[in-house]
């Protein structure tokens, strides 16, 4: 069973919320599906704390492997996923692991006037990193 | 009489052992994982012109579904405009959960406290800022991203 509601959207789904850094590493088990009619190509990334402990901040991409970080998958299946990534950490941080599904573009009729406006959309679970 | 004795005891006798005792404990547990999604139902939304020629703007749709406490966030609008353009300010909505208005910053809503399933309209926007009201003849094209976390 998808506990993704009704929504056509994607899904990053955490198996647990906590993790330890060992040996300077942390390693996140994640797993991610969506719900659209068809199969759509999703990108996984990793963000760090932001401007405060309930807002993503920016993409984390040195050292760290998401494997894998970009596919396509067919509606209602799930892909299980691993993060990892360095991490010093003195005190109980968040980060986000996050699905992103960037909508085709499309081009507008030649002639035609006015304008476009194409919203990618993301979804985010917040885990926390222990020392 | 003694044939019915020896009748039932032979009955008796002939009947299956009783069931032993026994109990099972069914003892289920689950728990449902924490997410939220966001979807742009309809895709990229087109911008038509104003009559006055001062407002280009469209709609579309969307739905937000958080199982427990969750935020949105619009990113900063990354905006096309006609080389050497006049003023203008771009601005997307969803309903009434947040409002960017920005090039440079990201808007966030407030946290759902709980759960949430929401549809509405995304609301796009660029309205002329100079002093002839007009937005400059050509091709615009916003673009952002909307964040769902589940917290």
């Amino acid at each position: 069973m998808l506990w993704s509601g009704q929504v056509s959207a994607q899904t990053a789904f955490l198996e647990q919320r906590e993790f330890p850094v060992k040996s300077g590493m942390v390693r996140v088990k994640m797993a991610v599906s969506h719900t659209r009619k068809s199969a759509v190509e999703l990108t996984v990334r990793l963000k760090g704390p932001g401007k405060d402990q309930e807002t993503p901040g920016p993409v984390l991409s040195e050292g760290v492997t998401i494997s894998p970080d970009q596919f396509k998958i067919p509606p209602n299946k799930i892909r299980k996923l691993m993060i990892s990534f360095p991490a010093e950490v003195s005190t109980r941080t968040p980060y986000f692991a996050c699905v992103l599904y960037q909508p085709p573009v499309e081009r507008m009729e030649a002639g035609r006037l006015g304008g476009s406006m194409l919203l990618a959309t993301e979804s985010c679970s917040r885990f926390w990193v222990n020392p | 009489m003694k044939v019915l004795q020896a009748a039932v005891a032979a009955a008796f006798l002939i009947s299956p052992a009783p069931l032993l005792a026994s109990s099972a404990n069914i003892d289920a547990t689950g728990r449902a994982p924490t997410f939220c999604n966001i979807s742009n139902d309809k895709g990229a939304i087109s911008m038509a012109i104003s009559p006055a020629g001062d407002l280009l703007s469209g709609a579309g749709r969307f739905s937000y579904v958080a199982n427990g406490n969750a935020k949105l966030v619009l990113s900063a609008i990354g905006q096309d405009a006609p080389q050497g353009a006049a003023a203008s300010i771009p601005s997307i909505s969803l309903a009434d959960l947040v409002v960017n208005r920005s090039t440079t910053s990201e808007a966030a809503s407030k946290p759902s406290g709980g759960v949430i399933r929401q549809e509405g309209d995304i609301t796009a926007s660029i309205v002329q800022d100079n002093e002839a009201r007009l937005l400059t003849a050509g091709d615009y094209a916003l673009k952002a991203t909307a964040t769902c976390t589940s917290l």
